[in-house]
């Protein structure tokens, strides 16, 4: 059945598959670095696409293969911006976690809460570090 | 024909996309995606796309991977729940609606690609014709920086201001420190975790070798694979390699990170404006000093790449008092 299909054929499947698979897992997952990670998987599904179509005459196509390239330093500006927004993020919901013990030592400790969403949801009106 | 090398890797792309989107934990999926630009490297090479496999390997899977493993390391636990919470009525809904979508979107986006596979570009005639007009011989480089020079500067610009934003983000007296001109951010020469001894040892050894390869990288890209985003990934990574093994670049970042970062682009503008005044139009060059201004463009943009991707590494470090 697969000796039917041509090369460029056969990666823009798998492309199709990558990028759909990456940008369902993006709106459903909550996790912040998953969310990055998805959102790189597709945007590597979508240069795979280029690149196969780029492959198709017999020199490669030089404007395609510059729009990937380029392609991969926008993904590179934008995923390093994300982590290190995550960081800061989480960062601040350490100092919270860290700080709220001491100001309402009844409440439940940070390492029991995760049956709650958010390390932030309860805390936040107790009292804030700054 | 396809080869049972394409099915292979196609089913590996697949099955390691599979490892990067599936999995809760935070190590397992930083490792999938280190796994998937791997793979993905591989792909390239096989459709023919040398500069497009340099490219992904320096700065896809190298940098990016970096950064991604250095966040997990340091947070290895997502704070909350990792995934969506099974709604209280009907458990079955959204996995149903979700399929439902996933499956439409895939089967009219695999439509629409098929549709356009069936049709060659027309702009190969045109690019053949001007290329050797541009001054360089490497076809991938003479589009970058003479047919989309605008995006390239524009690209570069992104980098830089990636990096001004996430040295923005920085606590502490902003970004000098007050009263002088060094560059304010306590991570420049904040102590990095311990390492085990071989790492220093190979990172010493490897400096001089990835700085060969990255200035290689730059000047071969004029007539073979390569160029300047690749030139300063590698030039970023080696930076990276020596920080990490603890060598002392703090004095030398604090004076040197801003103007390194803005002057490529700085050194663009100003290049693309020798065309109105010359008289011809904004960011063309004649082909007698074509090569000349292409090259020294270049030479600074890798410098700002290289700048750019080693402060987003810097400030992945929380400022003093956050964890």
């Amino acid at each position: 059945m697969l000796t039917g299909l041509d090369t460029i054929t056969w990666y823009l499947m798998i492309a199709a598959a990558v990028t759909v698979f990456g940008m369902v897992r993006l709106l459903l997952v909550r996790d912040l670095l998953a969310r990055l990670i998805a959102l790189d998987v597709t945007g590597i599904g979508v240069l795979l696409t280029l690149v196969a179509l780029a492959a198709r005459s017999q020199a490669p196509d030089a404007v395609l293969q510059a729009l990937v390239i380029t392609g991969l330093v926008i993904a590179v500006a934008f995923t390093g911006l994300g982590a290190v927004l995550i960081r800061r993020i989480e960062g601040a919901r350490d100092d919270d976690d860290a700080a709220v013990p001491d100001r309402a030592p009844d409440e439940q400790t940070p390492g029991a809460d995760s049956e709650q969403d958010h390390g932030l949801s309860p805390h936040d009106q107790g009292g804030d570090p700054q | 024909m396809i080869s049972s090398l394409d099915i292979t890797l196609g089913l590996a792309v697949l099955a390691v996309t599979g490892l990067c989107l599936i999995p809760r934990s935070r190590l397992v999926i930083t490792m999938g995606f280190l796994a998937l630009g791997i793979v993905v490297t591989m792909v390239w090479l096989r459709l023919d796309s040398l500069d497009v496999a340099l490219a992904e390997a320096a700065i896809g899977t190298g940098l990016l991977s970096a950064l991604m493993v250095w966040l997990a390391v340091r947070s290895p636990e997502p704070p909350g729940a990792g995934g969506m919470q099974p709604s209280p009525r009907l458990p079955w809904l959204r996995p149903l609606i979700g399929l439902a979508c996933g499956g439409t979107l895939a089967v009219v986006a695999a439509a629409v690609w098929f549709r356009v596979d069936q049709q060659l570009p027309a702009w190969q005639a045109g690019v053949e014709d001007q290329m050797p007009d541009t001054g360089v011989e490497h076809p991938i480089t003479g589009v970058l920086l003479a047919f989309r020079a605008y995006d390239t500067l524009l690209e570069s610009a992104i980098l830089m201001l990636t990096a001004a934003a996430v040295l923005a983000l920085c606590r502490g007296g902003g970004l000098s420190d007050p009263g002088t001109h060094r560059l304010g951010v306590h991570q420049t020469s904040a102590p990095m975790p311990p390492v085990p001894s071989a790492l220093p040892w190979a990172a010493r050894l490897l400096a001089p070798a990835l700085m060969l390869l990255g200035l290689w990288l730059l000047f071969a890209g004029s007539a073979e694979s390569g160029g300047a985003f690749q030139s300063g990934a590698v030039l970023a990574a080696a930076f990276i390699l020596l920080r990490t093994s603890h060598v002392s670049l703090g004095a030398a970042t604090a004076h040197w990170l801003r103007p390194v970062l803005v002057g490529g682009v700085v050194v663009f503008i100003l290049a693309g404006l020798a065309g109105p005044v010359l008289g011809l139009p904004w960011l063309s060059w004649q082909p007698e000093w074509a090569f000349a201004a292409v090259l020294g463009v270049e030479v600074l943009l890798t410098a700002g790449i290289a700048a750019g991707l080693y402060t987003l590494f810097l400030t992945l470090e929380n400022p003093e008092g956050v964890r």
